[in-house]
């Protein structure tokens, strides 16, 4: 049986708007030590590499640099990101894109570049708050910021920042600090009873037996390469 | 203007059907009218625990597809007056479930009663979430065991995300209901305490019902268990409503009970 079935609604809409998305920006066109990279940090960190659309972004290279978008792309998807579009000037390579199915944006000329990068500095942007607890099959995301949770993360429940992360309330479930590598990135929390916690990459899973016995608070940081919990 | 309640838990079988028939009957005992609504398409379960299952004629699809008016498919209680039920189809196809079909049935009803409950199957899916779509309060069923705890947790999040209300921005208010409750197994550490599920839902608690053969017996004689008032169960589904209508009462049912010579004596708790 058809479902909403109302004759004059609209079958769509379309809606401008800035979305964000990751960009994978290269340094290479060298496919063999890009998959080598991409391996290591995908091993790292699975879950930040699945199912998660990427643009790839080729402006840093030089212009007579040889691209093979086909091999670059198929060697993001196996480690399991999806290539939506690109962002060059080289129209070699724009050419590429609209024969895989992918889309084309402009380059982002060095200016912008710049500016961009100096009004991040500048800025401090506010850490994310949630006051709910995070319910099992929640997910939530602080993107360049920390996240303070006034509540509990609970089993199944997920949360990522690029800052530091704050839990209230016990941490039962999954907490990832410093997303894009800062390694100086912490958390913190009342509880610690959790399923795994990350910080820059580097990531411990637990069970049960594993939680510290004092339940008070908990800082998690790293030191070299090993997570630190006291 | 009827206050529409999804009776939910994720987990399937933990006592959602034997608390709808139950909370329903004693509101209705109350003098206010109620109707019950069986959303689970496919197992139609909730007119055997209400003892109405041969009095089905039409169902929630029949109305829905404009093959029976509404008052020709609800069942009117023989024991409580101004209590009905709508029943679910046990046959048909479950996409009929359109959010314009019970928007609609929802509205209609919703002038003629006090409060509309919704039985909502098991599981996250289409059926459990069209049964909380229009809900502005839910009683989330929970047993006291890890697997359960952590489904109604999960739809805890999606009646603050996949209901009407949240999508207007106002709560669900929603409240904890823990059934099939046994003190012995808490105290082995067999099960779960009511001060750890809490905990964990964070959500206020409406209600504590013990494990009890008092519920299989009303069920297979088609009585709600509330109308036992004899029963633990019966009298804690009575406690339940009474919180739930706002009434402050405290929580029984919670300890073991100690059947020895001096709490004989001295009249136990
Ligand atoms: N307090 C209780 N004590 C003992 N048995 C109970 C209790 N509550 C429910 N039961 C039993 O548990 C079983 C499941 O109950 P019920 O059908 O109400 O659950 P449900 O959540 O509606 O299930 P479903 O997810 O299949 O719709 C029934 O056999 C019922 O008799
Ligand atoms: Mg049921």
């Amino acid at each position: 049986m058809a479902l909403n079935v109302s004759g004059q609604q609209a079958a769509f809409q379309f809606k401008g708007g800035a979305l964000t998305v990751t960009t994978l920006e290269f340094f290479t066109a060298d496919v063999g030590y890009i998959e080598r990279e991409l391996e290591q940090q995908t091993r790292r960190a699975p879950a930040f590499f699945s199912h998660t659309p990427v643009v790839l972004a080729f402006e840093r290279l030089s212009g007579d640099e040889i691209v093979s978008l086909e091999l670059i792309s198929a060697v993001c998807k196996r480690s399991g990101l999806m290539p939506i579009a690109v962002r060059c000037a080289q129209d070699a390579i724009k050419q590429s894109a609209w024969a895989l199915g992918l889309g084309w944006f402009p380059p982002q000329s060095e200016k912008r570049l710049q500016e961009v990068s100096k009004s991040r500095e500048l800025s401090v942007k506010p850490a994310r708050i949630v006051r709910n607890p995070v319910r099992s099959g929640q997910q939530i995301y602080a993107r360049d910021s920390d996240l303070i949770v006034v509540g509990s993360v609970n089993e199944g429940a997920e949360i990522i920042a690029d800052g530091n992360v704050h839990i209230w309330g016990s941490l039962r479930g999954k907490a990832i600090a410093g997303a894009q590598g800062n390694l100086d990135a912490r958390i913190f929390c009342q509880q610690f009873k959790a399923e795994l916690v990350s910080i820059a990459g580097v990531f411990q899973t637990f069970e049960k037996e594993e939680w510290p016995e004092n339940e008070t608070v908990t800082e998690i940081g790293l030191d070299g390469d090993n997570l630190i919990i006291r | 203007m009827a206050r529409v309640v999804v009776i939910t838990s994720g987990k399937g079988g933990v006592g959602k059907t034997t608390s709808c028939a139950s909370i329903g009957t004693a509101l209705a005992m109350q003098g206010f009218r109620t109707v019950l609504i069986d959303f689970d398409v496919g197992l139609r379960n909730l007119d055997l625990v209400m003892g109405c299952e041969r009095r089905v004629v039409y169902d929630l699809i029949n109305v829905l597809s404009g093959e029976a008016n509404l008052s020709q498919a609800l069942i009117k209680d023989k024991r409580v007056d101004g209590l009905y039920m709508l029943p679910a189809s046990q046959t048909r196809d479950k996409d009929a479930l359109t959010t314009e079909g019970v928007e609609q049935i929802i509205n209609e009803l919703k002038d003629d009663f006090d409060y509309i409950l919704c039985d909502s199957p098991a599981g996250i899916e289409r059926g459990a979430i069209m049964a909380m779509y229009f809900a502005e309060a839910a009683v989330v069923v929970t047993n006291p065991e890890v697997s359960s705890v952590r489904d109604s947790d999960r739809i805890i999040g999606l009646l603050d995300s996949r209901t009407r209300m949240a999508e207007e921005g106002k709560p669900v208010s929603a409240q904890l209901l823990i059934t099939r409750y046994d003190p012995e197994r808490v105290e082995h550490a067999d099960m779960m305490s009511v001060q750890d599920i809490e905990e964990i839902l964070a959500i206020p608690l409406v209600g504590v019902v013990p494990e009890s053969d008092a519920v299989l017996r009303a069920s297979n004689k088609g009585t709600p268990v509330v109308h036992d008032k004899e029963s633990d169960a019966g009298q804690a589904y009575l406690d339940t409503t009474a919180r739930f209508l706002g009434e402050e009462r405290p929580m029984r049912f919670l300890e073991v009970e100690r059947k020895g010579f001096l709490s004989r004596m001295f009249g136990g708790r």
